[in-house]
């Protein structure tokens, strides 16, 4: 009794201490070491310990104990050159099938395998009918938008593209017909209206047809849906004081006046205070004519209250902008709140059929 | 005379600093001048009162709408308005350097100097100047301007040591772009500005005193690039 309890304990405290993410980590790292570990087996040609490796790294030991979706590609494409190099040619053909099933875009490198690899490849690639969607999480505008995925396919197929509800009630069948290489496909979210409340959830469907029309494979991805009310655009705030010209003189008048007289007058006295008064030329009295005169000119011409038009051209030029980007924030924002915001988050996949 | 030549020498050094946030261009400024030269030299119990016009040129270079430099030539005859003394060639220039703080200052410092030509000899003003001006738009096209100036250090050669001198301008000046043949980005500017000048020299004994009062009327044309 004593020594289960005392076993209990060692194990409780060994659970505290021991820190998770560490265990992870280094069973995570186990799937990279063996994906290593198998490339440099295939470095040195040596094909029977590489294809040990890289299926170790693809099997993993425990549920994250697995490589990334790159290393994955890695693992499966040097294993079926090592298959192959080993003379196991089925056993390349099938393990480049799940290279297509994994990554439909994905290609052995012409520049490092040689051309009876790729060529098995190629082989295989035409003979598995796979389709790999890129759809992210996404926000549009019912009536405006479109949902838009887009399609990347292992080889020229027929694909049936559908939204179903769960229960597998087909709610719009968005294509029908080849893929090739790439298709997007769009749903304008108009079928929301299937939906009991505001948000619920339909599942992207894509079947891949065999070339006798048999379904090859299905892959479903939930849409989980919410609808919303739309975003409405802040009105444009009101213009600062400080981008409006002044409409109406205020002191440019006094100050012209003050450098034209100003100056003249102090040319006219400029004898007495430099020289006391000696000799005054009646010269200066032409200069400060003509400086007064100029003053008295200007400061007619900007004379205080004065209404300066060309400011007042652009100020309201200025306002007119501004209230016609106002008219136009009130009407865009008259059509948003009839229109509904639909957002879609993308779930886990599940296939169907097919190499998995 | 000590502390205006700091000031002024303050003034350039703080010149570097301030052409960073400056844009660094050229602007330049060359006119024809015509001066109508009004003498009065008074030396003890004498008195010549002499006119004449004198004819050169005047240009200013303004660095980064900061550093100004001002040169400026001409030559003439005076002839005596009493008396019956000789006529005198008059020969005077300026260049001075300076600075514009701010767009509507400006302050420079530098030599002027004029020199009498007659028979009885020559006699020649070498002056030290500290000036400052205040300019400013009157209309568009049209500027005044004021400048006053001191007398820091006076080299004469006549008897009497140099004591005190300071002077005046103010003018009018009016810019004309659309001028046939000259290109519309060098307008021509028009001057009239008046200006006088009093040096005063003192031996020690009221009967040596001697002031020389120059007043001047100048028209200038010319261009400008700015």
């Amino acid at each position: 009794m004593r020594s289960g309890a005392a076993a209990l304990l060692a194990a409780l405290v060994a659970g505290i201490a021991a820190p998770p993410g560490r265990a992870q980590d280094s069973t995570g790292n186990m799937a990279m070491l063996g994906l290593a570990s198998g490339l440099r087996a295939y470095q040195r040609l040596e094909y029977d310990s590489a294809t040990i490796y890289l299926r170790r790294a693809l099997a993993g030991a425990g549920r994250n104990d697995t490589v990334s979706s790159t290393g994955r590609t890695r693992a499966l494409t040097y294993l079926g050159a090592a298959e192959l190099f080993r003379g196991r040619r089925d056993s390349a053909f099938a393990a480049f099938r799940r290279l297509v099933v994994h990554n439909p875009r994905a290609r052995p490198d012409p520049l490092v395998f040689p051309p009876e690899v790729t060529t098995i490849y190629d082989f295989a690639r035409e003979a598995t009918k796979v389709v790999a969607p890129e759809i992210r999480d996404t926000s549009i505008r019912l009536g405006a938008d479109r949902f838009r995925a887009l399609l990347h396919a292992s080889s020229f197929h027929q694909i049936i593209v559908t939204l179903e509800r769960e229960d597998g009630f087909t709610v719009r069948t968005l294509y029908a017909g080849p893929i090739s290489d790439t298709l997007p496909v769009y749903w304008t979210g108009e079928d929301t209206i299937f939906l009991a409340n505001d948000s619920g959830r339909l599942v992207f469907t894509v079947t891949s047809l065999t070339n006798a029309g048999r379904q090859a494979r299905v892959m479903r991805l939930p849409l989980d849906l919410v609808l919303g009310p739309q975003d409405t655009l802040p009105t444009p705030p009101p213009l600062p004081d400080s981008l409006f010209l002044p409409e109406r003189e205020t002191t440019a008048g006094l100050r012209a006046l003050t450098r034209g007289a100003g100056i003249g007058a102090a040319v006219a006295v400029l004898p007495g205070l430099v020289s006391g008064g000696t000799a005054p030329s009646g010269s200066r009295y032409v200069v400060a004519g003509g400086l007064t005169l100029a003053g008295v000119i200007a400061f007619f011409k900007h004379r205080p209250g004065r209404r300066l038009n060309d400011n007042v051209s652009a100020n309201l030029a200025l306002r007119g902008g501004w209230q016609a980007q106002v008219d136009m924030t009130i009407q865009e924002n008259a059509i948003r709140v009839l229109q509904k915001r639909l957002d879609i988050h993308i779930g886990p996949p599940e296939i169907i059929g097919g190499t998995q | 005379m000590r502390r205006a030549a700091a000031l002024v020498l303050a003034g350039l050094l703080a010149a570097p600093v301030a052409l960073g946030a400056q844009r660094r261009t050229w602007h330049w400024e060359l006119a024809l001048t015509g001066v109508g030269m009004r003498v009065h030299s008074v030396s003890g119990p004498t008195v010549q009162k002499l006119t004449g016009a004198a004819f050169g040129g005047s240009g200013q270079v303004l660095f980064a709408n900061l550093i100004t430099l001002d040169v400026g030539y001409w030559q003439g005859i005076l002839t005596p308005s009493t008396g019956v003394a000789a006529d005198r060639d008059v020969v005077e220039g300026y260049a001075q350097l300076g600075a514009r703080p701010l767009g509507w200052v400006s302050l420079r410092f530098g030599p002027h100097a004029w020199t009498y030509v007659s028979n009885a000899g020559t006699q020649r003003w070498f002056l030290m100047e500290g000036r400052a001006r205040v300019q400013g738009e009157v209309l568009p096209e049209v500027e005044s301007y004021l400048e006053l100036w001191r007398v820091f250090s006076a080299d004469v050669n006549v008897p009497q040591p140099f004591q005190t001198g300071m002077g005046g301008e103010g003018g009018i000046s009016l810019r004309i772009r659309n001028v046939p043949v000259i290109p519309r980005s060098i307008p021509v500017r028009i001057r009239m500005a008046y200006g006088i000048e009093r040096v005063r020299m003192e031996g020690g004994t009221p009967t040596t005193i001697r002031t020389e009062v120059l007043d001047r009327l100048a028209f200038s044309i010319g261009i400008e690039r700015r």
